[in-house]
C-alpha cells in the first residue's frame, strides 16, 4: 500500500487499517480493492496544500422526504442532515467509537454506558449548550411516551434502554435492560441526532393537552426545516434549499470539532469548502457526465459503470463493501413450490447458480461472492462453519441434477434434460425480481437460464419495487394488515403466487447480528419466504446475543452462520458494493471500509476542484 | 359571445372538477410506496411495521376517512387554498410559484420555436414544394419525430456537453436569469422540447399550406399581381392558420408537456413537469392534485382561446348566432 | 395574325414533370387575340387549353409544371423574358383572369372588399377607403344588388353566382385589356350560366376590352366567341371565324365535336375513343388513332402542317394537303364501325383544367 498523499493526513488512520487487516475475514476487501482506490495520479500532495475552497458539489439522484432530525431517518435525508448535525458519535473503520458531540463514553458494567458530551457543543437561536438535559429529556419525551407523538421513526432501538438519567451537566447514564457489550455499536446512540428541549418543550405541552398535529407541526416548523437550532453542532450551516434543485449549506465558523481530538490534525479547519451544495440530477447520465468533466464533486456510481470510471484520469474511484446482501429467496410458504421446503432441494438449486459469474459478468466485479447472511468482514462470520454453494466446485448443475433426482418425491423425474412433476408435465416456476437497475435484470434472466439448465421451465417477473414486497412478500394478517411475517406459512401467503424472488437488498447487520432473527427464525417479524429452520437457530441466537463475552458470541455466531449457509433459506448471493466517484482533486483522509466516510468532513482538495 | 365564453367556463369548471376526483379516487385506490418501504425497513430493523405504516400515513393525512380527505381537498382547492406537500412540507403554491419558472423558461421558447420555425419551413416547403430544400425539410420532420426524446437528450448532452464542451451539461439553478450565459444552460433543453415540436408543427403546417398553395385562390391572387411573400402570406398562410390552430393546442400541450419531463429529468431542471411526476411517485396527494389542475386548466384555456380565435380567424365561424 | 394583335402566341410549349414523366401539355401551340375581340379557345380536358391560358401569364405552377420553348408577344412585348416583378405589373393590371371555380377562386377568410381592393392597391397606389369605394363601383357593374352592403361580406355569404361576379369585378378592378376566362360557367347552374354570359357580353361591349375564353362547351362559344381556336392534345387543331367553324368546319375533330352537340341536329354521337398518351404522343396527326379518315401516312411523320381552307381559317389535317387530298376523303361518313370507338362524350368529362 502506498499511500503517499496520506502521508502526514492521518497517520493513526492508516495504522490502524494495517492493523485490521490482520484480522479474520478482512483481508479480502480491504488489500486489494483499498490500495487502489486510494492511489491517484496526483502524487506528493502534502498538507500545505490544505486550503479551503470554495465548493464541493454532490450529485443526488432524489429530494429528501425530511428534514427533522427526529424524521429524517431515510437515506436521502440523512445525507442532508448530517450536513448540519454530527450527531452523538460514529463508528470508525474498525467499528470503533469515533467521536463527535460525545466526546467519550464509560462501560460501567455490562448494563450501563455513561456518555459525556464536549462542552464547547452550542445550540442555534440562544437555546444554548447541548447538556446531558437534552438527552434525558428526549429519552423521556420523545422515546418513552406511549404515543409517537413526533413520529421518531428509530424509537424501537431504544427498546432494551429501561432509563437515561443526568449524572452531571455534560454526562448522562444510560441503563439497559438485559446486558449488551456491543451497545456502542448499536444505532441506538450512534448517528442520533436531537433537538434541542427547549425547542421541543411547547410542541410536547401543546401534545399532551391534546393537540394532535403538534408533533407534526414540530416536524415542519420553519424553525426545525431551517436548521435555525443547529448551532455549531455540525460542519455546515444551512443557507436554502430548492426543492428537487438543491440543498445548499454555508461552512460553519465556529464548528465545534474544529481542530479537535480524536485526529486534530485533520479536522483543523474543516470542513475545508465554503459551501457545500447537493444538486439533484435524476438521470444517471448526466451524473456521470458531470462528474467525468469535472463539474461536480462526488457522486455514487452504479455498479456496471465503476470500471469505465476508473480509467477517466478526471475521475477517482472508491468501492467500498456493504452489509447488504441481495439474495434469491425460496417461497416456502403454501403458495410457493412445496419441494422447497426440503433442505437438500435449495441447496441444489443454489448449487446450479454460479454466483462468480454473476459478480463478474453483471456487476462488473463491483460486489463480492456471499455464502451466508453475514459479510466476510464481520467479526461474527467464521469460514470455518460455512458451506459454499455455487462458487467453484460448489457451482455443480450435475451434481445438482442428481440430488433433485434423489431428493424430490419419486412422482418426480427427469425424462431426458427435464424435470418432470407428478402429473408428467415440465416443473415451472415463477421468479420474480424488481425493476429499476438494470443489474437486476440482468442477473435475474441469468438465474432464470441457470434453473432452466436443471430441466425446470421458469417464468420471469420484472414488477416495481413496492409492488414486490406488496404484492409478493408481504402477507394480510387475521386484523388485516399487510405483514412480512402473519404467521404459519400453511396458512398465510401472499397474493400472488411466486417460487423464488430475487434482487431484494437486506441488511445482514454485522455489528448487531442477532437482529436476523427477523429474517430467519420462524416467527421472525420479516420471515416472508416461510423459512422453518431444521436446526435450533433460535436457541443459538438466544445465547449468543446474551453471551458474557464477546468470544463466546463470535463462536455462537459463527455457528449460526454455518447454520444457515447449510440450510440454505435462500441463496445467499452477493455483497453489494458502495462506489464513490470523487473528483480527482479530492484528498480523501481515510481506509476503505464498510464505514467510508466516516470523516468526509476533513477531505480536502489539493487544487479547487471547480475554479 | 359572453353567452359562449361564460358556457366554455361552467364546463372548464365541471371538467376540472371531473379531473380532480378522478385523480384523487385514483390516488386513494394505489398503494403508497413510501409505506411498504418504511414496513419493511422495520421488520428488517426487528421493530414494529404497523408503527412504521402508521407513521407515514399519518404523514400523509391519511388518517381520516376517505369521505373527509375528498371534502377537504375539494374544499381546498376550489377555495384555490392547496395546503402543504406533504414530501416537501412546503406550501404546494410556493411549490408551483418556484418550479413553474423553470418550465416556463423551456416551454416558452420553445413553443414560440415551434410555432415561428415550424410553421416557418412548413410553409416554405410547401411552396417550394419538389425542391431540396423541401424533401431536406422532410427528411428533418421525420427525424424530429421519430427520435425519441429521452435519447436525444442524452445524446445532445454528451456531445454537446461533454465531448465537444460547447454548452453545460446539466441545468444550474445559480446562474443570473438575465445573462447570456443562462441561455448557454437552455440551448440544449429547448432544443430538444423544440424538436418534436418543431417537426411536427411543420408537417401540419406544410400539408395545410399545401392545400392552399394549389388553392384556386392563390392562382387568383397572383393573377392579381400580388407578389409572391403576399400570395405566401395572405393566401397561404393566413387562411392555414385555421386549421393549424385546431393542431396546435393539442399537439403543443401534448408534445410539450410529455417532453418536458423528459428533459428536466435528463439535465437536472426542477421545473413543473419533474415536481409533478415526484409528487405522483411520492403519493403526495395535495400536490399532485394541484400540479393535475396546472395542465387541465391549461388545456381547458388554450381551448377556449382556440374557439374565440376561430371566430377572429374564421369569418365562416360564428358563435353568436350558431351553436359550436 | 394582325400585327398589331394584343396578344400573340407562337409555337408555345409547356411541360409538366411527373412521376410518369415528361407530359408535354402544350406542344405548339399559336393563334393570336386582337384588341377588343373574343377568342375562344375549345378543347378536352387534357387537351392544354389551360395551360395556355396560364402560360400567358406565367401563372402555372413551376415546378412542375414549365415553358419550354415558343412566344408570347402582348402589345408588341415578348413576356415570357420578362422577369417576375415585370410580368406582375401587367397581371391583373393589364392581363386579368376569372377562374372556373367561384367557390375557390375567392379568399374564405377575407371579404369580398378586401379582395377586390387588393387587387386595385397591388398596381396603383390608391387608400383603402379608395379603393374601397372602386369595389363598390365594380361590384355594382358587374351586377351585385346593394353594393354598398355587401362590400364587407364575406365570400361564403354570396351564391355561387354572385361569387363568379364578385371574381369578374376582381379581374375588372384595374380596366384590363385583356381577361383570360378559363371555363367562368362551368361550374354554375345552367340558368345562372346565361346571366353570366351576358354579363361577359356587355361589359366587353361597355370596355371594349378583348376576351380570351377558355372552354369545351360549344354553346358557349356560339354565344360570345368572334374567332375560335380548336386544341387537341396541345396542338392546335383548326383556327377559324366563328360564323366558319360553326357552318363549315374543315378538321374531323371540329367536325365530329360539332354533330355531337346536342340540339345541333338532335342526335348526340359521340367521338370514339380517348386523348393520345401527353407523356409519349404518337407521330403524326394526333387525332389519327379516333379519326375516321384516318390513313397509314396519317400515323407517321411529323404533325400535319396547318393549310388554309378559307378567309383566317386554318386546319391541320393531311385531308386539306396537297400531297393526300386523293387518299383522303373527308365528306364520307363515318362508318358505324368506325364510331364504335366510342368512349366520351367531348362536352361530357371535362373539367375544363389540365393536367395538374
Ligand atoms: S390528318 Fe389524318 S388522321 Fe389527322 S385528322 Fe386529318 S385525316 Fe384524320
Amino acid at each position: 500500500m502506498s499511500h503517499n498523499r496520506f502521508a502526514g493526513v492521518s497517520r493513526r488512520a492508516l495504522v490502524k487499517a494495517a492493523g485490521v487487516a490482520g484480522l479474520a475475514g478482512l483481508a479480502g476487501c480491504f488489500d486489494a480493492d483499498g490500495g487502489r482506490s486510494l492511489e491517484n495520479g496526483s502524487d506528493g500532495v502534502t498538507l500545505d496544500q490544505r486550503e479551503i475552497h470554495p465548493e464541493w458539489v454532490h450529485a443526488v439522484s432524489a429530494e429528501a422526504s425530511e428534514l427533522s432530525p427526529y424524521r429524517a431517518t431515510d437515506y436521502a435525508s440523512g445525507l442532508r442532515t448530517t450536513l448540519l448535525l454530527d450527531g452523538a458519535y460514529t463508528l470508525d473503520e474498525d467499528d470503533e467509537f469515533y467521536s463527535f458531540w460525545v466526546e467519550s463514553y464509560e462501560n460501567r458494567g455490562e448494563e450501563s454506558y455513561a456518555f459525556t458530551l464536549r462542552d464547547n457543543l452550542e445550540w442555534g437561536n440562544d437555546y444554548g449548550q447541548q447538556t446531558a438535559d437534552d438527552w434525558v429529556w428526549f429519552y423521556n419525551h420523545v422515546v418513552t411516551p406511549e404515543e409517537n407523538w413526533v413520529g421518531h421513526p428509530t424509537r424501537d432501538d431504544w427498546s432494551n434502554v429501561v432509563s437515561v438519567e443526568r449524572e452531571s451537566e455534560l454526562t448522562f447514564v444510560v441503563d439497559l435492560e438485559k446486558p449488551d457489550p456491543l451497545f456502542v455499536r448499536r444505532p441506538t446512540m450512534w448517528g442520533t441526532q436531537i433537538l434541542p428541549s427547549e425547542l421541543t418543550k411547547p410542541y410536547y405541552e401543546r401534545w399532551v393537552d391534546g393537540d394532535g398535529d403538534a408533533g407534526h407541526e414540530l416536524n415542519t416548523a420553519d424553525e426545525v426545516l431551517e436548521f435555525q437550532y443547529a448551532g455549531n453542532l455540525g460542519p455546515y450551516t444551512f443557507d436554502r434549499r430548492e426543492i428537487e434543485d438543491r440543498f445548499v449549506v454555508q461552512r460553519n465558523d465556529d464548528y465545534y470539532r474544529r481542530g479537535t481530538e480524536p485526529d486534530a490534525d485533520d479536522w483543523e479547519d474543516a470542513p475545508y469548502f465554503e459551501r457545500y451544495v447537493m444538486r439533484i440530477l435524476p438521470e444517471q447520465s448526466t451524473r456521470l457526465a458531470e462528474l467525468r468533466t469535472g463539474g461536480i464533486t462526488y457522486t455514487e456510481l452504479p455498479a456496471d459503470e465503476a470500471h469505465a470510471l476508473e480509467n477517466e484520469s478526471a475521475v477517482e474511484t472508491v468501492t467500498t463493501p456493504t452489509p447488504f446482501l441481495r439474495l434469491a429467496a425460496y417461497n416456502q410458504r403454501e403458495n410457493g413450490w412445496e419441494p422447497f421446503r426440503n433442505q437438500s432441494v435449495r441447496q441444489a438449486f443454489s448449487m446450479a447458480v454460479e454466483k462468480t459469474s454473476i459478480v463478474e459478468n453483471i456487476f462488473d466485479g463491483n460486489a463480492d461472492v456471499a455464502h451466508t447472511f453475514q459479510p466476510t468482514y464481520s467479526e461474527f462470520y467464521d469460514d470455518s462453519h460455512v458451506r459454499e454453494f455455487g462458487e467453484g466446485e460448489s457451482y455443480d448443475p450435475e451434481a445438482a441434477r442428481s440430488i433433485l433426482e434423489r431428493e424430490l418425491p419419486s412422482a418426480y423425474g427427469y425424462d431426458g434434460d427435464v424435470l418432470l412433476d407428478a402429473e408428467g408435465s415440465q416443473v415451472a416456476l415463477t421468479l420474480v425480481y424488481q425493476t429499476g437497475e438494470r443489474v437486476y435484470r440482468d442477473s435475474g434472466r441469468y438465474i432464470a437460464a441457470a434453473i432452466e439448465d436443471l430441466g425446470v421451465a421458469v417464468e420471469q417477473r420484472a414488477v416495481p419495487g413496492d409492488v414486490l414486497l406488496e404484492r409478493y412478500a408481504y402477507q394480510e394478517s387475521d386484523s388485516g394488515i399487510p405483514t412480512l411475517n402473519a404467521g404459519s406459512r400453511d396458512r398465510y401467503t401472499s397474493d400472488v403466487e411466486w417460487d423464488i424472488m430475487w434482487s431484494l437488498s437486506l441488511n445482514t447487520f454485522p455489528r448487531s447480528p442477532e437482529n436476523i432473527g427477523a429474517f430467519f427464525t420462524e416467527a421472525g417479524t420479516a420471515n416472508f419466504m416461510g423459512y422453518v429452520p431444521a436446526g435450533d437457530l433460535e436457541g443459538l441466537l438466544e445465547e449468543a446475543a446474551t453471551a458474557p463475552d464477546i468470544e463466546r458470541r463470535r463462536e455462537r455466531f459463527g455457528e449460526v452462520f454455518g447454520l444457515l449457509s447449510e440450510e440454505q433459506p435462500a441463496n445467499f448471493m452477493i455483497f453489494d458494493n458502495t462506489i464513490h466517484g470523487y473528483h480527482r482533486n479530492v484528498v480523501l483522509t481515510e481506509p476503505v471500509s464498510p464505514s467510508w466516510g466516516y470523516k468526509r468532513h476533513t477531505y480536502w482538495a489539493s487544487e479547487d476542484p471547480h475554479g | 359571445m359572453a353567452w359562449f365564453v361564460g358556457r366554455r367556463l361552467v364546463w372548464a369548471l365541471f371538467a376540472t372538477f371531473l379531473v380532480v376526483t378522478l385523480t384523487f379516487a385514483l390516488l386513494a385506490a394505489s398503494p403508497n410506496p413510501e409505506t411498504s418501504q418504511a414496513a419493511w425497513q422495520a421488520a428488517q430493523d426487528g421493530s414494529d411495521p404497523e408503527e412504521a405504516r402508521a407513521l407515514v400515513d399519518q404523514q400523509h393525512g391519511a388518517g381520516d376517512s376517505l369521505t373527509t380527505q375528498y371534502v377537504s381537498y375539494m374544499v381546498s382547492m376550489f377555495s384555490l387554498d392547496w395546503g402543504q406537500s406533504t414530501t416537501y412540507n412546503e406550501d404546494v403554491t410556493s411549490v408551483i410559484a418556484n418550479a413553474w419558472v423553470y418550465s416556463a423558461i423551456t416551454v416558452i421558447p420553445a413553443t414560440i420555436i415551434a410555432v415561428v420555425v415550424g410553421f416557418g419551413i412548413g410553409l416554405y416547403s410547401a411552396t417550394h414544394q419538389y425542391t431540396t430544400a423541401d424533401y431536406a425539410a422532410t427528411l428533418v420532420a421525420f427525424f424530429g419525430v421519430s427520435i425519441p426524446n429521452f435519447w436525444f437528450a442524452i445524446v445532445l448532452m454528451l456531445v454537446f456537453g461533454e465531448l465537444l464542451g460547447l454548452t453545460p451539461i446539466s441545468y444550474d439553478s445559480e446562474v443570473p436569469f438575465w445573462s447570456l450565459e443562462h441561455l448557454s444552460y437552455l440551448v440544449l433543453p429547448i432544443t430538444v422540447l423544440a424538436t418534436a415540436a418543431v417537426a411536427s408543427e411543420m408537417r401540419y403546417a406544410r400539408a395545410e399550406a399545401l392545400e392552399y398553395v394549389s388553392a384556386t385562390w392563390t392562382k387568383t391572387a397572383r393573377a392579381k399581381g400580388l407578389s409572391e411573400t403576399a400570395v405566401t402570406i395572405r393566401h397561404v398562410f393566413r387562411p392555414a392558420t385555421v386549421p393549424l390552430v385546431t393542431i396546435l393546442v393539442a399537439d403543443l400541450v401534448g408534445i410539450i408537456f410529455a417532453t418536458a419531463y423528459v428533459v428536466e429529468v435528463i439535465f437536472g431542471i426542477p421545473g413543473l413537469g419533474y415536481v409533478s411526476y415526484q409528487a405522483l411517485v411520492r403519493m403526495d396527494t395535495p400536490l399532485v392534485l394541484a400540479t393535475t389542475l396546472i395542465p387541465v386548466f391549461v388545456t381547458i384555456v388554450a381551448n377556449l382561446c382556440q374557439d374565440l380565435a376561430y371566430t377572429v380567424l374564421d369569418p365562416r365561424i360564428d358563435y353568436e348566432g350558431r351553436s359550436p | 395574325m394582325t400585327d398589331d394583335s394584343l396578344l400573340s402566341i407562337r409555337d408555345l410549349r409547356a411541360q409538366f414533370h411527373t412521376d410518369e414523366g415528361v407530359v408535354r401539355a402544350v406542344d405548339g401551340v399559336s393563334f393570336d387575340v386582337g384588341r377588343g375581340e373574343t377568342v375562344c379557345l375549345v378543347g378536352e380536358s387534357g387537351s392544354g387549353k389551360t395551360v395556355t391560358a396560364e402560360s400567358i401569364t406565367r401563372l402555372l405552377a413551376t415546378p412542375p409544371g414549365r415553358i419550354v420553348g415558343g412566344e408570347i408577344r402582348f402589345d408588341g412585348t415578348d413576356v415570357t423574358s420578362m422577369a417576375e416583378d415585370e410580368l406582375r405589373t401587367i397581371r391583373g393590371s393589364r392581363i386579368a383572369h376569372v377562374f372556373q371555380n367561384p367557390q375557390g377562386s375567392l379568399n374564405p377568410v377575407y371579404s369580398v372588399g378586401a379582395q377586390i381592393g387588393e387587387a386595385i392597391r397591388a398596381h396603383r397606389r390608391v387608400s383603402r377607403r379608395h379603393a374601397r369605394a372602386r369595389a363598390i363601383d365594380l361590384l355594382e357593374s358587374v351586377g351585385i344588388p346593394d353594393p354598398a352592403a355587401r362590400v364587407d361580406d364575406y365570400p361564403h355569404e354570396f351564391s355561387t353566382g354572385q361569387k363568379q361576379r364578385v371574381a369578374i369585378a376582381m379581374a375588372l378592378a384595374c380596366d384590363p385589356d385583356l381577361l383570360i376566362a378559363d371555363e367562368p360557367t362551368t361550374a354554375l347552374d345552367v340558368t345562372v350560366q346565361a346571366d353570366i354570359l351576358d354579363l361577359l357580353a356587355s361589359l366587353q361591349a361597355e370596355r371594349g376590352m378583348s376576351i380570351l375564353l377558355v372552354t369545351h362547351d360549344l354553346g358557349v362559344v356560339a354565344r360570345l366567341a368572334d374567332r375560335v381556336v380548336v386544341l387537341y392534345a396541345g396542338t392546335v387543331l383548326e383556327r377559324a371565324d366563328v360564323v366558319d367553324l360553326f357552318e363549315r368546319p374543315a378538321h374531323p375533330y371540329t367536325r365530329a365535336l360539332l354533330e355531337c352537340l346536342p340540339g345541333v341536329d338532335g342526335e348526340v354521337e359521340p367521338i370514339g375513343g380517348t386523348l393520345p398518351s401527353p407523356i409519349d404522343p404518337p407521330d403524326g396527326c394526333r387525332f389519327a388513332p379516333r379519326c375516321p379518315h384516318a390513313i397509314e401516312e396519317c400515323h407517321a411523320g411529323g404533325r400535319p402542317p396547318p393549310s388554309t381552307v378559307g378567309d383566317d381559317h386554318v386546319a391541320s389535317c393531311l385531308g386539306y394537303h396537297r400531297e393526300y387530298r386523293g387518299a383522303i376523303d373527308l365528306e364520307r361518313h363515318p362508318t358505324a364501325e368506325e364510331t364504335q370507338r366510342v368512349s366520351d362524350r367531348p362536352d361530357a368529362g371535362i373539367d375544363g383544367g389540365g393536367p395538374r
